[in-house]
């Protein structure tokens, strides 16, 4: 398992420098007492006024919440103002994080984030859904991958993407928490403000939307 | 491993519970329900493809790369400046938050308290009238009033009034008022009863007639008597500041609740719901 815990971003305020390990980072359960002490000690500076610490949070976090937002709203555009929403309001309300869990906290407000914009496009039906745009950017791939494979692997994840969009945002995110950035389940009730047993159900829920929908496709994932 | 799409899913695994298999998949089923899936999955082709299937899925989704971030999230010092506010703001916007939840049902006690505060000391409970007149003139307007002896005509005397000289003397008898009919007559007897420290006398001509308290030298005076006077502890200095006490804490704890409320509504950030 890579150690790619958020604090390797810290020198990668470049989007393209961080894409190339962002990939990785979802293998990664970065919840440990150091990780959160860590945070605290960061916070602790940033709430006594110092931007600087709050741009270090920035650094640790910008890359994961992105990559989270935008499964969940699935448009990058949309993702990256609830992200930049997200973190104007963990500024302006640092001195409220209670808690061990820095990362739970900002992940949270996060996802509310999210929620607002689904919830927006929700009450605004003219506007189209926005196409899912992973097809943009795929992973760097090593010099041994064929074309073929890493055509096949691409039309996997498009597929699968699009699997993805189709089932309901709240299996959709505990899916994503769960499955792609490592929170248990406790972690993902705390998050979303839902009982345990909410959310086993809906991440079993929505893996079986998911193979129902995927239909003949599964047969890629399957290999 | 051959598969069956959903078309051909055989009758029997129809009635089979998908959802447990996708539980056991996920290593989720304890005890019996282990139990019941692993049966369904080693006797049920389908359920077996199901269960890889969800295994498949899980294992897809982890490994779907991450879209990079289209732009840096950092703050600058002006915008920084802009999200903290004034040091107003940023108080405003601490008690707005959760931490301060509690704050809000006390000033609403407080407010009760001090409402009941002020009710209670307004009001004559404690020995004076609504109107704010002292307790004794309270009392002595509640007090029996004698009646000019020997007056059938039933006019009251009132004690402002009466002089020395008017004043029943001692073993006169003062005749109740006729008007009113009979229940303020009973009425009037009642007070009057409550008052008499020996028991009525009934004239030869059987009128109903009660006798008068025994004047004391207060009584001629033209003072109060012990009857109007105020009961202990009761007197308009504790009156007062049961009042004024009462409508501070109103007052405090409505402002109290007006500034949480302005706070709430102005600095409220629903991502922190």
């Amino acid at each position: 398992m890579v150690d790619a815990t958020p604090s390797d971003s810290l020198s990668g305020v470049d989007p393209a420098a961080g894409a190339a390990d962002a990939h990785i980072r979802h293998v990664v359960k970065p919840n440990d007492a150091l990780q959160h002490a860590r945070d605290k000690a960061i916070v602790e500076r940033a709430i006594g006024g110092d931007l600087e610490a709050f741009n270090e949070i920035v650094l640790l976090y910008q890359d994961y919440l992105f990559a989270l937002v935008v499964r969940v709203v699935r448009d990058r555009e949309s993702a990256a103002d609830a992200v930049q929403e997200a973190l104007f309001s963990c500024y302006r309300n640092l001195d409220r994080f209670r808690g061990d869990s820095f990362r739970s906290w900002l992940t949270r407000i996060a996802l509310n984030a999210a929620t607002d914009v689904l919830r927006y496009r929700k009450r605004r039906p003219a506007d189209p859904y926005p196409e899912w745009e992973d097809d943009a950017w795929q992973p760097p791939t090593g010099e041994e991958a064929s074309p073929e494979r890493s055509a096949m692997k691409r039309h996997t994840q498009r597929v699968l993407s699009e699997a993805l969009a189709e089932i309901t945002s709240d299996q959709r995110t505990a899916i994503v928490m769960y499955d792609v950035e490592g929170f248990d389940y406790q972690e993902i009730a705390d998050i979303t403000g839902v009982s345990l047993g909410t959310v086993k159900s809906r991440i079993h829920r929505g893996r079986l939307a998911l193979r129902d929908l995927l239909g003949d496709s599964m047969e890629l994932l399957r290999e | 491993m051959a598969v069956p799409n959903s078309r051909s899913l055989s009758a029997e695994h129809r009635r089979h519970d998908r959802l447990l298999v996708a539980r056991f998949a996920a290593g989720d089923a304890i005890g019996a329900q282990e139990h019941e899936a692993r049966d369904l999955v080693r006797r049920c082709s389908e359920c077996a493809a199901l269960a890889a299937d969800i295994t498949a899925i899980s294992t897809s989704v982890a490994q779907m790369p991450a879209a990079p971030r289209s732009r840096d999230f950092r703050l600058t010092s002006d915008q920084a400046a802009r999200m903290r506010g004034s040091r107003l703001d940023r108080w405003l916007r601490t008690i707005s938050g959760s931490g301060w939840a509690t704050v809000r049902p006390l000033a609403a006690v407080a407010l009760s308290v001090g409402l009941v505060m002020s009710v209670v000391g307004a009001l004559p409970i404690l020995g004076a009238a609504g109107t704010g007149a002292p307790a004794d003139t309270f009392f002595a307007a509640i007090a029996p009033t004698p009646v000019a002896p020997g007056s059938t005509s039933g006019t009251r005397i009132d004690s402002p009034s009466t002089g020395p000289g008017a004043a029943p003397t001692p073993g006169q008898v003062a005749v109740l008022p006729p008007v009113g009919g009979a229940s303020e007559s009973t009425a009037d007897n009642n007070i009057n009863q409550a008052y008499v420290p020996t028991a009525a006398a009934v004239p030869p001509d059987g009128n109903q007639i009660n006798t008068a308290p025994e004047p004391t030298s207060a009584t001629k005076a033209g003072t109060d008597n012990n009857l109007s006077r105020p009961l202990p502890g009761t007197n308009s200095g504790l009156r007062d500041t049961i009042l004024l006490a009462g409508i501070l804490v109103t007052l405090v704890a409505l402002f109290v609740l007006a500034v949480l409320y302005a706070a709430r509504r102005r600095y409220y950030d629903p991502l922190l719901r």
